[in-house]
């Protein structure tokens, strides 16, 4: 167990800064995922918290030290890969085994550990087999046994779940965070998943191009995305955005989009604005309800252009004016293609954004 | 008239059957996923499509024109692989333009030219013709490989799990904009992924295999609620079909299901015999995370289980819990407050159950109208 301060650090290779300016706290026993796109800093950001990589500037410390020099092995902490490096010429006891035996622990508390750690993770069965004989996800879980053995004060994980097929890892999503939750562990997965991150993490650090765009919980990043580049990133179907102008109305923000047929929208402002003149409004697909094109209560109106069954819920897509929209709906709603619909949005649920920071005022 | 036809396909390799006897029938214009898990021999289909492979029995057609003996550049299809392949040390405007100056036809320069500027023009890359593919985003590297694709403008188009190299965010955009695109060019497009979104979401039909066995086709509303067997129930829908393991037995006109933790009972009528046909064995009820009912949007005689884990994906909540000592998951609205450990009613909508018999195949599916009620 260990709490990790990440204090103003930059890694910079050559004249790339990969990290800017990080600052991030992780309390003690924490499930914290780093999520963003692939080069946004995140794998540079655990290589330096793992001791693969020195930070160019600023310090992390781990429960008040600072560690930043420290080599991997001196760290307490335990890794487990995308690609998981089993030993192949070993059991599967074997290779959960290892950590300890390098530590020359008596046979008997491995052997004890070895079942215990076996038991959590459901593959008690296949500890006599050979690796070779095990399935792709059954190496997964032998990967994961193998770096919980040694009890390390903190756990990263790297995309572990990116090799398996989907249900295994809707499965595995749940048993790691059961797992986090019973032994208390400081854990930091890396992600470039919104799903994994969301419904694993207590908090997510997002970040783009190298700098941490926000630090919160998945209620947060979602409901209370801090700029644009949050709101378009959580959220499996990704939001809305149209440009807006802003008028004050009293405490008031009235968002007028220059989209024919568009009736203004009345919100509340929660950030004061940052004397930008260019904004955009943002409305998840989840928080638009299709209407009759003719009701007063539409707010747009647009024409289908495609429709996405996923089963539990459709996506429609839609065109209105120049801009395409996307609505989630019940399984059950099925416009044709080509058919008018009306939108109707839940005001509450209005985000704008400031064009020039990105930043979020609603 | 680009249908395709595979007609008893076998492919061995040694002592591997990849492929064991596949039938299928592609609609000329249609767009046909192959969905199926690693090793299911997806991508040896779509490369015996393409006369990479030659099948060791069986015939393929494409159009009217059996092509099984023919090679690749005579059958006129066009394939995206899963690692793009494009030529770094080329342009973006001379990696569109390859397939017409290395192909059979002979297309003059002018004519190169117009096809590659058309090419760009519908897939959004023109500013990026002078690049090359180092200097392009995940996403840019993507169109120009599905560009590639469709510059020859060949009867069929095959993509081997074309978005799996990119980020989420990103796929979710490429998915829209593969089917505006198929749909526009009105093409055969056979599409081979392990994504069942992908699969559900861009598929006029899926077809589901395993080791090598078609397991059914379908249009993505018959794979998804009427799958023919367990493998196609958790393969389709995410998270996967919940299964929970139920005893059958007849008693007194009626037939019961039952578990530690289910009790389920129908009066025995004629779209049961089915299923009575497999009384005393154990079957599998199967329903869909959207399908469990919890806390007071539970019937009140429902068992009670306990939540293991809360999973918030924004726009709904899954929450696990633990059934007879096995972890099924429930999709929830998101105004919902579960906690760890906290004791809740949980049921299952019975109009919208499954049972799959001991070999995995469906014996029933309830499809909107509730056989079985909970016994008392």
């Amino acid at each position: 167990m260990a709490q990790i301060r990440i204090q103003n650090v930059t890694k910079t290779f050559g004249k790339f800064d990969a990290v800017q300016d990080l600052d991030l706290e992780i309390e003690d026993g924490t499930f914290v995922a780093l999520l963003g796109p692939s080069g946004c800093g995140k794998s540079t950001t655990m290589n330096m918290l793992s001791g693969l990589l020195e930070p160019t500037r600023g310090e992390i410390l781990f429960d008040g030290e600072v560690v930043n020099t420290l080599k991997p092995g001196d760290r307490n902490i335990g890794f487990v890969f995308q690609n998981y490096a089993i030993f192949t010429h070993m059991s599967a006891f074997d290779n959960i085994a290892f950590g300890l035996k390098v530590r020359k622990r008596p046979k008997e508390e491995i052997e004890q550990e070895v079942r215990q750690v076996a038991q959590l993770l459901g593959i008690e069965e296949m500890l006599d087999r050979r690796t070779t004989e095990l399935s792709v996800n059954d190496l997964q879980k032998v990967a994961i046994g193998r770096s919980m053995i040694t009890k390390p004060g903190i756990f990263l994980l790297d995309e572990p779940f990116s090799n398996l097929d989907a249900g295994f890892r809707s499965y595995m999503r749940a048993e790691l965070k059961k797992l986090q939750r019973e032994l208390e562990q400081t854990m930091i997965y890396v992600t470039h998943d919104q799903v994994e991150a969301m419904s694993m993490a207590e908090r997510i650090a997002i970040m783009d191009r190298g700098r941490l765009q926000q630090y919160g919980t998945p209620d947060e990043v979602y409901n209370q995305p801090a700029n644009r580049f949050v709101a378009g990133f959580v959220g499996s179907t990704m939001m809305n955005f149209l440009p807006t102008t802003l008028d004050h109305t009293g405490d008031d923000l009235v968002l007028t989009m220059p989209v024919e047929g568009a009736r203004p929208v009345t919100v509340h402002p929660r950030s004061a604005e940052d004397g930008d003149d260019a904004f955009t409004m943002g409305i998840r697909p989840e928080h638009i309800e299709l209407v009759d094109p003719g009701s007063a209560a539409a707010w747009l109106r647009g024409t289908v252009t495609l429709i996405e069954a996923l089963g539990p819920r459709n996506i429609v897509h839609l065109t209105s004016d120049r801009y395409v929209l996307r609505v989630v709906v019940a399984p059950t709603v099925r416009p044709r293609i080509g058919e008018a619909v009306g939108l109707e949005l839940d005001s509450r649920r209005v985000h704008v954004f400031s064009d020039a920071s990105g930043k979020a005022l609603v | 008239m680009s249908r395709i036809q595979i007609n008893g396909v076998t492919k061995q390799f040694g002592e591997v059957t990849a492929l064991d006897r596949i039938d299928l029938d592609i609609a000329d214009g249609e767009f046909f996923c192959v969905l199926g898990p690693p090793g299911a021999g997806k991508t040896t289909l779509l490369r015996t499509i393409v006369g990479l492979e030659r099948p060791e029995a069986g015939r393929v057609l494409i159009g009217d024109t059996d092509v099984t003996d023919l090679v690749p550049s005579e059958r006129n299809v066009s394939i995206v692989f899963q690692n793009l392949a494009l030529y770094p040390d080329k342009t973006v405007y001379d990696n569109l333009a390859f397939p017409l100056r290395q192909g059979k036809e002979k297309v003059s320069k002018p004519e190169i030219d117009r096809r590659v500027k058309e090419t760009a023009e519908v897939l959004q890359i023109t500013p990026l013709l002078k690049r090359r593919p180092a200097r392009l985003s995940g996403g840019e590297r993507q169109r120009v490989a599905i560009g590639r694709c469709l510059v020859r403008a060949p009867r069929v188009y095959l993509l081997d799990e074309p978005l799996s190299a990119l980020d989420a965010l990103l796929r979710l955009q490429m998915r829209a904009e593969l089917k505006y695109l198929q749909r526009e060019l009105g093409r055969t497009l056979v599409y081979v992924t392990h994504d069942q979104v992908e699969a559900m979401s861009m598929a006029d039909r899926i077809c589901v295999l395993d080791s090598g066995h078609v397991q059914q086709v379908g249009l993505p509303d018959d794979v998804y609620n009427r799958p023919v067997n367990t493998f196609v129930a958790t393969t389709v829908g995410m998270p996967p079909m919940n299964l929970v393991h139920v005893g059958l037995e007849a008693e007194n006109g009626s037939l019961q299901l039952r578990a530690e933790a289910l009790s389920l009972s129908a009066p025995l009528d004629a779209r049961l015999e089915g299923v009575a046909a497999h009384t005393g064995e154990q079957l599998s009820v199967g329903v869909r995370p959207e399908d469990v009912r919890l806390g007071a949007d539970a019937p009140s005689s429902s068992p009670r289980c306990r939540v293991i884990a809360v999973e918030p994906l924004g726009g709904e909540v899954i929450v696990d819990l633990d059934f007879d000592g096995k972890i099924i998951k429930a999709m929830t609205p998101p105004d919902v407050d579960y906690r760890p450990d906290e004791v809740i009613p949980v049921g299952f909508d019975l109009s919208r159950i499954h049972l799959f018999e001991p070999s995995g195949r469906s014996v029933y599916a309830a499809n909107g109208v509730a056989a079985f009620a909970q016994a008392s």
